[in-house]
């Protein structure tokens, strides 16, 4: 039951701050991914299967709110769930380069998976450069080091639930 | 329930684990795959503006819908516009089956009448377009070769005909005699072999034209008293084998009357062009 409610806020929380205050409080468009954040943490922290589904919703709830090709996001989240929760015991995830450095991996999976996805199902080719644009390497950086935040609180979070 | 770890229970419920966890993620991924193949975004879309425009109703939201749904609304209209142009193409299919219908209802009493006033039937014919590809100087008005033969459905006593730029008809040049693969001979009607039953037209005067290795016709067998004089148009008769009646033959230049003899003798000069033949069809009778 606690599973549940922890799942639940946890959902309503993060769409709120990625899709409500992300629209309001970002710079320039640079924003840090938390829901790629978080599914990396349910990876490590609770496997395959909390991660990918947990993946596979945020991802299908991003692509209601976005206007590119539906199910895109839903794929490549689970995607990075599945290999985050594959690699769970190979890790200690508390420690922080090992935060940076997978969530890092994670982000560039995702940036790089998505705009092939993009590339291939719409008109635009612009999408084949855009991972390389400023904006969306910046952002993988600003998510590589918000993770570390993220982690600690998603850890404390748990510990009192 | 308890396991404890490094116990083969532990291992048995990791391996189940990681084994459901596959299959959750290919499922998953097929369901995403399908989302993204099957092109749920437009309707996506549409769904998300009609659901902003029930909560705060204003003109571009509704703009926007009436964008959005423009591939169906376009859909839509080219359903209509064919099933307008079905609806167009049955009645004119309609109305040619109603004009076959009367075409066999003609034919048929074309058919009637022929018989009853024994009246000669226009026959079909499929044309054939061929080249000359020889013609001996010193047979010049004999014989030629043509370069379409038993290939293209040709065969022996067929008429060749060719075009008169003058009067714009077809006027009669020869016969095949000699078949082959791809090539046959025709015999030109000014070949002193040749005979061709002719009539005057609009004369009704039955007579016989005879080459004579030149580009003129004799035409015997005229009655003496047969009203035939030069300029008349001659055009081959009922009674020719190889053509059909009223072909353009040639023009009469010279009348002679000879009073020993109980018909006249013309002088006919041909239609086709003696010197730019070049071309000849071949006129190939179907079957009714």
């Amino acid at each position: 039951m606690k599973n549940v409610i922890f799942y639940i806020i946890l959902y309503i929380g993060l769409c709120l701050l990625q899709f409500f205050f992300g629209k309001y409080i970002n710079i320039y468009g640079i924003f840090p991914n938390f829901i790629l954040i978080v599914i990396v943490y349910l990876g490590l922290s609770k496997g395959i299967i909390d991660a990918e589904l947990t993946g596979f919703l945020f991802g299908l709830t991003w692509d209601v709110f976005s206007s590119e090709v539906f199910g895109v996001t839903a794929v490549m989240f689970t995607v990075i769930g599945y290999f985050a929760g594959r690699i769970h015991r190979n890790f200690n995830r508390e420690k922080v380069f090992t935060q940076f450095v997978i969530v890092f991996f994670a982000s560039i999976i995702y940036c790089l998976g998505a705009n092939l996805f993009y590339f291939i199902f719409t008109d635009n080719r612009n999408y084949a450069v855009s991972f390389i644009a400023k904006p969306g390497f910046v952002n993988i950086i600003v998510t590589v080091f918000a993770a570390p935040v993220v982690f600690y609180i998603l850890d404390r979070i748990r510990r009192y639930a | 329930m308890f396991i404890l770890r490094g116990s083969g229970f532990y291992k048995m419920y990791r391996h189940q684990k990681s084994k459901y966890g596959n299959i959750i993620f290919v499922v998953l991924l097929l369901l995403g795959f399908s989302f993204i193949i099957f092109r749920f975004t437009y309707p996506l879309k549409l769904v998300k503006t009609l659901i902003y425009y029930s909560v705060y109703p204003n003109i571009n939201t509704a703009d926007y819908i009436f964008c959005s749904v423009g591939d169906f609304a376009d859909n839509i209209k080219s359903t209509i516009y064919v099933r307008q142009e079905n609806i167009a193409y049955k009645q004119k299919n309609q109305e040619l089956t109603d004009k076959l219908r009367n075409y066999d209802a003609i034919f048929k009493e074309y058919d009637d009448l022929s018989k009853f006033l024994k009246f000669n039937k226009i026959k079909n014919t499929v044309s054939v377009f061929a080249r000359i590809s020889v013609r001996e100087p010193n047979e010049w008005y004999q014989w030629f070769i043509i370069d379409k033969g038993e290939k293209d459905g040709l065969y022996n006593e067929l008429p060749v005909v060719m075009f008169n730029k003058k009067n714009g008809t077809l006027c009669s040049v020869g016969k095949i005699v000699e078949t082959y693969k791809t090539s046959s001979k025709v015999v030109m009607i000014t070949n002193s072999i040749y005979t061709l039953p002719v009539e005057i037209k609009n004369k009704d005067i039955i007579c016989l034209a005879e080459g004579f290795n030149s580009d003129l016709l004799r035409i015997k067998y005229i009655p003496y008293g047969a009203d035939v004089k030069p300029g008349d148009e001659i055009v081959v008769s009922a009674l020719s084998a190889v053509f059909q009646k009223g072909i353009p033959v040639g023009i009469v230049v010279n009348v002679s009357e000879d009073e020993s003899t109980d018909f006249k003798t013309a002088t006919a000069e041909v239609f086709f062009e003696k010197d730019t033949i070049c071309q000849a069809i071949i006129l190939i009778p179907q079957a009714e």
